[in-house]
């Protein structure tokens, strides 16, 4: 129906996540209809991403580089690790400008029924950075799922003894309402509730 | 159009779709093994929260539509079984249990014996346990899986030899003949040899009520060879949960 090129491009952006063929037809008819400038600058930034975009040497975040601009600023403590699923992950906890020690992208979480054992995840690079930091305090941020717990819980029986290890609370969503919670986050709120 | 209908179900597995989704592997009382969306779920503000967690035993409402994936639209926690993902290892005994399920009952048929094996199985979990070396020669786990092995008509015949009746001594286990199997009918048909008292231990946990329990190794190591053996040559499976990591 359409000439080869369009095809193709409808093809290429129905393989993104989220978006269907329908989706991807709008999508190519506007990059048709756009400046060609403002297209080619597309086509550019994706070419861009995928020839500078690496992941850091020393924590696995996305890094255009050798080191992320985390690990590379010199004053980020890093006796303090953040243990994080995916590099999406880094970017949600660096928006709540609450931390300021530096990260462990795993690259996933165990999950033995999909076939994700623990030499699947960056899990003995994070073993051997706590060494070599000589590491006070490891911070789990992995999701609160089965999968991220069962994963948390894996890997603070591996630092046992070693460094401070913690996880964060789990609790209430600020501005939901009580009566909407399910029965283990608010048992979870209800165990973690603070002196006032 | 399509209708929506309440069930208990347990989530055995969940796995990401799309921005926010997980596709959910449930096993139903009513209708058996289910695959349902749960849109919005990975978002923090979903109404969902933790009721749909893997394990998880809820009072589900879904909405079957013109597709194979029928849609959460309401979940009440049954049973929430947070005490057995808090412990690694009862969480690995219980995420066996869950991939038996989800391998030997494939289809949309109601089993309410499999069913309540299922939840009275993630009931245990949650209490003391009589913990092995490793989760997969736990006794509880490797007992529910003889069960369903049983309700799912792979019940292992073990008065006597499987292949050529003679009331002993049994020597081993033979998958090809569906039991134990005597030194020549074991090595005729390609069985594996088993520890002495073995498959005693075996009849013992399918005759006994499924409870937390303290096998020999060698007898955990014979039934967990039974179990895998069975699934690979009568359901042509091997449990990933099963292989040591």
């Amino acid at each position: 129906m359409y000439s080869p090129a369009v095809e193709n491009l409808i093809t290429q952006l129905a393989r993104l996540p989220g978006i269907g063929r329908r989706t991807a037809q709008r999508l190519a008819f506007y990059i048709l209809r756009s400046p060609p400038d403002q297209a080619l600058a597309l086509a550019d930034a994706i070419r861009e991403v995928k020839e500078k975009i690496g992941v850091c040497e020393e924590c696995f975040n996305l890094a255009e580089g050798p080191l992320c601009s985390i690990c590379a600023d010199a004053r980020r403590d890093r006796t303090v690790i953040c243990v994080v699923e995916d590099p999406s992950d880094v970017v949600a906890v660096e928006r709540t400008h609450e931390y300021h020690g530096v990260y462990h992208v795993l690259g996933g979480a165990l999950s033995p029924i999909d076939g994700v054992d623990p030499e699947h995840l960056r899990i003995a690079e994070l073993l051997r950075r706590v060494e070599a930091n000589a590491a006070v305090e490891v911070v789990l941020a992995t999701n609160p799922t089965m999968t991220g717990e069962a994963t948390a819980v894996y890997i603070a029986d591996r630092l046992r003894g070693r460094c401070r290890v913690t996880r964060l609370a789990s609790g209430l969503p600020v501005g939901g309402d009580l009566e909407y919670a399910d029965e283990v986050t608010l048992g979870r709120a209800f165990s973690g509730r603070r002196e006032m | 159009m399509g209708r929506s209908y309440k069930t208990d179900a347990v989530v055995l597995r969940s796995i990401r779709f799309s921005e926010a989704d997980r596709v959910l592997h449930l096993y139903t009382l009513e209708r058996g093994r289910v695959n349902a969306i749960a849109k919005g779920v990975r978002k923090t503000g979903s109404r969902f929260g933790a009721r749909l967690e893997p394990l998880t035993r809820s009072a589900l409402i879904l909405h079957e539509g013109r597709g194979e994936l029928h849609t959460v639209s309401g979940a009440d926690i049954i049973s929430s079984q947070e005490q057995v993902r808090a412990d690694g290892y009862a969480l690995a005994v219980g995420q066996i249990g869950a991939e038996a399920v989800l391998k030997l009952f494939a289809e949309p048929e109601p089993n309410p014996r499999a069913y309540e094996g299922l939840c009275r199985f993630l009931e245990l979990l949650a209490g003391p346990l009589e913990r092995a070396p490793d989760p997969q020669h736990d006794g509880l786990g490797l007992a529910f899986q003889l069960k369903l092995l049983a309700l799912s008509g792979y019940l292992p015949h073990l008065d006597s030899c499987a292949s050529c009746g003679t009331a002993g001594p049994l020597a081993g286990f033979s998958p090809s003949a569906g039991g134990a199997a005597c030194a020549g009918c074991m090595v005729a048909s390609g069985g594996f040899r088993m520890a002495d008292g073995a498959i005693a231990a075996i009849e013992g946990l399918l005759e006994r009520p499924l409870a937390p329990v303290a096998l020999a190794p060698d007898a955990a190591a014979g039934a967990l060879r039974v179990v895998e053996e069975t699934y690979a040559h009568h359901g042509g499976f091997r449990l990933r949960t099963l292989q040591p990591s």
